[in-house]
């Protein structure tokens, strides 16, 4: 009726049969329902349980259901991630599991979750659950790591990428949390600071280096410095003062080739890193875990990845 | 979520981007049908709206915007009536009363923390909250006041009509800086909403979400990243930041004059055009008519002229003109970057006036344009850095990675890493550079679309930008001022 009422006013106006002083109420009635339709519809698909694809591609939600996806960013991943843990608790993930040829088969499902290990000094040769954090660093750093954990008999257990985070992205969100409580790493590699290399507001960072210390504290770590490829103000040296004795890698003393885009390394680059790295780990680090150098590289990654965007995506 | 309606969230103020915002206006519409013939309910119906939105926006403030609007009317009056010194006592208390505001809210800190460094005193710096579109609507009560003065414009009938003048929402927050005399004759005598009318504004509208939600809140994002660290990045990167941010500004300003607009058409007002292919300059003189072209012009008829203009002289002309363009910079934000970015497109400004004095031909070779607009559209680019860059450093830091690091690996780089902001800056780069001709075509085959269509056109937009949109939408860049 509305519509009919809005178009006959709208013919009369065309026609000129309408009083060419007068507004048009019916014109006004219906730019408001161009608002108020669409954007009703909109309000209740959003609240409502049902998801609308077309063509393969779903409707987004608004506002509430806008913040719960926000928070989702993570928790979609985790809901992936429960997939995901039922499969590394399941006899079918193990017999993907390409053993190393000192090692033998190993079940995963073996591998000891402990927040309380006790490594002492020695290297302690059993298998791990890795979990590899960090930065956009991460993201080439991961596929070294894969051929590392496959020669070891490690379970690289998640790769997650922050691209363009920095320390207090890491430190102060509980996205950290909620990943080591859902993926339960045995070992953590952490990976940050080449976006904030040309920082100097060292305070706050070491503040929020000290608060990612104790996020960490309990499950052993390897905290990586990131490469030097632009002149370091002082956020190394708050990095390593801020995690534990023995759990810092300064990358800042190994020459690493860069990539195309000057900013990370080439592939190059990364298997020098990550050579060197694992020579650490095994010698010096506090927590010394086996990595022997793989006989085979560039193995299929076989992990979940993460990859989030800081610009978008800040943590919670 | 209908009790956070009604209720002012300093974490979620309203903007036109707001989809409870947009919803709310469409049954004020629905409402404004019934009262739109009745002059008197019209007016007070507005008003009731506009000083909602305010509260929306900027909460306890709607005090604070009250006062003001008392005072204007109270002074204008008597402004009108007395002559002599008495005349110019009044405005020189009514300025100076309307712009306490603006200089203790935005100007307070900025003046104790260089008094502070300066003098090595140890001054506290005020906790204040700039209420959104102070700057704004100084500058309106400014006008209105100097216009009274100058006996351009009688003051307003009644306190009603300011009040609506003043409050009236679609230029409330950020523009366009409306003149009392262009806006309160319409009052009494608004546009006839007809079809065209309705198509227009809603084209507006939605043409101004899409610049500001699609384009805009997109390229910020990478805007952003390197802003928090340019020496991080290759100079390439960089460069392509200073073209982003270059259309981010525009598509985020110009949307949202786009918004305003329309819906102050749908209303039945119309506001000055704020942007008229500012990007597609020749000149600098030729881009400060074509960009913000509200607050150019103000800034010419309310700075420039009154301290002379091109009356007194060239080297005058040269000064007044600087001095116009470093009161625009400052009024853009409390910080010595704006001062700076208005003083050097003063003396751009200057220098270009100096050279159409020796060589007041300009070619219309169409090389030469092209060559123009580019040279004026990098200078703009390049000034743009101080504007977003968070630091003098930082701003030097991205330009200096400009300069000296950048080489075509970075953009095959860039572009195996991040192509759809490549996309992205060329999408945009059509847009702005093509001619208004060109854009007018296509908005007139957009005009003979059915209007029960639109409703499905709006429909398809609003989620549209839902799906690309990020969460979190980012403030207009203008409401900060």
């Amino acid at each position: 009726m509305i519509l009919l009422w809005s178009m006959e006013k709208e013919s009369n106006i065309i026609s000129g049969e309408k009083n060419e002083n007068s507004n048009s109420k019916g014109l006004i009635f219906w730019a408001g329902l161009s608002f108020v339709i669409p954007l009703t519809l909109i309000y209740f698909y959003s609240y409502s349980q049902h998801k609308i694809t077309i063509s393969g591609i779903e409707l987004k939600k608004i506002f509430i259901e806008d913040k719960q996806e926000k928070t989702d960013v993570l928790s979609t991943s985790t809901q992936q991630s429960e997939e995901q843990s039922s499969l590394l608790h399941s006899s079918k993930l193990d017999t993907i599991f390409d053993p190393s040829p000192e090692q033998g088969e190993r079940n995963l499902n073996d591998i000891e979750y402990t927040k309380t290990w006790d490594f002492g000094s020695n290297l302690d040769t059993t298998a791990q659950r890795i979990l590899l954090m960090g930065d956009s660093e991460c993201g080439g750093l991961c596929y070294q790591l894969n051929d590392y954990c496959q020669q070891n008999g490690h379970k690289l257990v998640l790769s997650f990428v922050w691209n363009s985070a920095s320390i207090y992205n890491f430190a102060y969100s509980d996205t950290v949390n909620k990943i080591i409580e859902e993926f339960k790493p045995t070992y953590v590699f952490l990976v940050v600071g080449l976006n904030e290399l040309y920082s100097k507001d060292i305070t706050n960072r070491t503040s929020a280096a000290k608060l990612m210390a104790e996020k960490l504290s309990g499950i052993p770590y390897t905290w990586v410095g990131p490469a030097n490829f632009m002149k370091d103000y002082g956020i190394n040296n708050a990095f390593k003062l801020s995690a534990q004795e023995g759990t810092f890698y300064p990358t800042l003393n190994l020459t690493i080739p860069k990539g195309g885009d000057k900013r990370h390394p080439s592939q190059e680059g990364y298997k020098i890193w990550m050579d060197s790295l694992a020579v650490w780990v095994e010698t010096k680090a506090k927590y010394k875990i086996k990595l022997a150098p793989p006989v085979k590289r560039n193995r299929h990654y076989r992990s979940r990845l993460i990859n989030l965007n800081a610009a978008e995506y800040r943590g919670y | 979520m209908f009790q956070d309606l009604f209720t002012y969230n300093t974490k979620e103020p309203w903007f036109f981007t707001e989809y409870s915002f947009l919803l709310v206006f469409g049954i004020f519409l629905l409402l404004y049908a019934l009262v739109v013939n009745n002059k008197k309910w019209k007016k007070i119906y507005i008003i009731l709206f506009s000083l909602f939105f305010y509260y929306k926006s900027s909460g306890p403030f709607i005090g604070l915007f009250a006062l003001m609007i008392l005072s204007d009317y109270i002074f204008a009056h008597f402004i009108y009536k007395k002559e002599g010194r008495v005349k110019k006592l009044l405005l020189f208390l009514a300025l100076l009363y309307s712009l306490s505001f603006l200089l203790y809210f935005k100007y307070s800190n900025f003046f104790i923390s260089n008094f502070n460094s300066f003098l090595g005193t140890d001054f506290k710096l005020n906790n204040l909250f700039l209420p959104i579109g102070i700057s704004f609507y100084t500058f309106q009560s400014i006008s209105y006041l100097m216009d009274v003065y100058r006996k351009e414009i009688p003051p307003a009938k009644n306190f009603t009509d300011y009040v609506f003048y003043m409050t009236f929402f679609p230029h409330l927050v950020a523009g366009p800086i409306v003149r009392a005399k262009d806006f309160l004759p319409q009052i009494e005598k608004p546009q006839i909403i007809r079809l065209s009318l309705y198509k227009e504004s809603l084209l507006r509208i939605i043409v101004g979400l899409l610049k500001k939600l699609f384009i805009a809140d997109y390229l910020g994002k990478y805007v952003e990243i390197i802003h928090q660290g340019p020496d991080g990045f290759t100079g390439g990167e960089n460069l392509l930041s200073m073209y982003a941010y270059s259309f981010q500004i525009y598509f985020d300003f110009s949307g949202y004059s786009d918004i305003a607009i329309g819906i102050a058409l749908l209303l039945g007002y119309r506001l000055k055009e704020n942007f008229d292919n500012p990007y597609g300059a020749r000149n600098i003189t030729s881009f400060w008519r074509k960009w913000h072209i509200s607050l150019s012009l103000w800034l010419r008829d309310y700075i420039y002229i009154p301290l002379g203009g091109n009356r007194k002289g060239v080297f005058n002309t040269y000064l007044f003109l600087f001095i116009t363009m470093l009161v625009g910079g400052l009024w853009h934000g409390a910080d010595w970057r704006f001062v700076f970015w208005g003083m050097a497109h003063g003396i751009a400004l200057i220098l270009h006036k100096g050279w159409t004095h020796f060589f007041p031909k300009q070619s219309e070779k169409w090389y030469y344009k092209i060559l123009g607009i580019i040279i004026t559209f990098h200078f703009v680019g390049i000034l743009w850095i101080f504007f977003r860059a968070t630091s003098f450093e930082s701003a030097f830091l991205s330009i200096n990675q400009i300069f000296t690091a950048t080489s075509w690996v970075d953009f095959q780089g860039f572009w195996m890493t991040r192509p759809e902001v490549m996309y992205l800056l060329a999408f945009s780069s059509i847009i702005v550079f093509t001619s208004q001709k060109w854009k007018q075509k296509i908005i007139d085959k957009i005009y003979l679309i059915p209007t029960f269509f639109w409703i499905i056109l709006i429909a398809i937009a609003l989620q549209v930008i839902l799906q690309f949109k990020d969460d979190v939408v980012e403030p207009f860049i203008y409401f900060q001022f």
